[in-house]
């Protein structure tokens, strides 16, 4: 195979190997017992067992929560929902269950090369506090989402 | 004693007269798998059933039962419900406060969520007020003296349950 040939071959290689290491990256949170456990205890009291909130009261986290993560801000967002930030869960902890959350609730809609979040990440956002106007900051999400597609 | 010789030889002969190596072989196999099948079935069913369901010592209607740790509230075990369930003519909230409690048989630490039942007025009997792990109410999520009787028809409360979800995990 001549090199001109090879190029387009390996960069296909390395993009499907980046998203395979992305979705087994989610799919090992997603089976982790102790992000569960820690769901159980801090979230699901509100976002039910199935993540699917309560319409019009309570956020859902199902199938769309991925969606945020690929706008600006929406990454930050999710650490600092207050339910998140004022969590009794350390840095790493709440980087477990937020991981835990996307890979259960909303693999679908997670980019092909997304990240999951780390404990240096979550500490570094945590240090902005929680947000005070929740319900703006969504919104404002939401439209940066509508302008994108 | 050979008259008792005669006898077993014959009957030996008579035996294998009658029946084939096989045909033992079957009816053997058959008794050795039907006799073993018999009395494991219900010790499998009791082992299986320990395996799902988590030691359950006490009363339900007495508020130092374990699952009680963290309730604020009216037992509905003493209400026409269960530790499970709700009365007839309440529902069951869908949200809650969940907390932890020690099992004292096993030992292991479980999540217990404490649904209010609604739609009417309070029960007024077995009230039992437990506070492990309750948060001030800035923590809402934690706190067990809010009224969850939120996302049902009515938001009248009647009595609280005691539901076990799961063992909490832990590191340490």
């Amino acid at each position: 195979m001549s090199p001109a040939r090879f190029w387009p071959l390996a960069a296909l290689c390395l993009w499907s190997g980046t998203e395979a290491e992305s979705r087994q990256l989610f799919a090992e949170a997603a089976s982790n017992g102790l992000a569960k456990s820690y769901y159980m205890l801090q979230c699901q009291g509100c976002h039910l067992h199935s993540g699917k909130g309560l319409a019009g009261a309570v956020p859902s986290l199902s199938e769309t929560l991925g969606d945020f993560l690929q706008v600006a801000g929406g990454r930050d967002y999710l650490v600092r929902v207050p339910g998140s930030a004022n969590a009794p869960l350390t840095d790493a902890q709440l980087a477990m269950t937020l991981n835990w959350v996307l890979g259960k609730f909303s693999a679908a809609s997670l980019a092909d090369d997304e990240s999951p979040y780390t404990a240096e990440e979550v500490a570094s956002i945590r240090q902005a506090g929680a947000l005070v106007d929740t319900l703006d900051a969504r919104q404002a999400l939401l439209e940066s989402l509508a302008v994108k597609r | 004693m050979r008259w008792l010789d005669k006898l077993s030889e014959w009957s030996a002969r008579g035996i294998a007269r009658r029946t084939s190596r096989r045909h033992l072989l079957t009816g053997l196999a058959s008794v050795l798998v039907g006799g073993a099948a018999i009395p494991l079935l219900p010790v499998a069913r009791a082992a299986e059933g320990r395996g799902n369901a988590p030691p359950d010592p006490g009363d339900p209607t007495d508020c130092n039962y374990w699952r009680y740790c963290a309730i604020d509230g009216f037992l509905c075990s003493c209400c026409g419900g269960s530790r499970n369930a709700c009365p007839p003519g309440t529902e069951m909230s869908p949200l809650t406060w969940i907390g932890t409690c020690k099992n004292p048989t096993d030992g292991l630490n479980y999540i217990i969520s404490y649904n209010d039942c609604c739609g009417k007025t309070s029960c007024g009997r077995c009230i039992c007020n437990r506070n492990e792990s309750d948060k001030p109410t800035y923590r809402a999520q934690a706190n067990n003296d809010t009224n969850w009787c939120l996302g049902t028809d009515s938001s009248v409360y009647h009595c609280s349950t005691a539901v076990i979800l799961g063992v909490a995990l832990d590191k340490s």
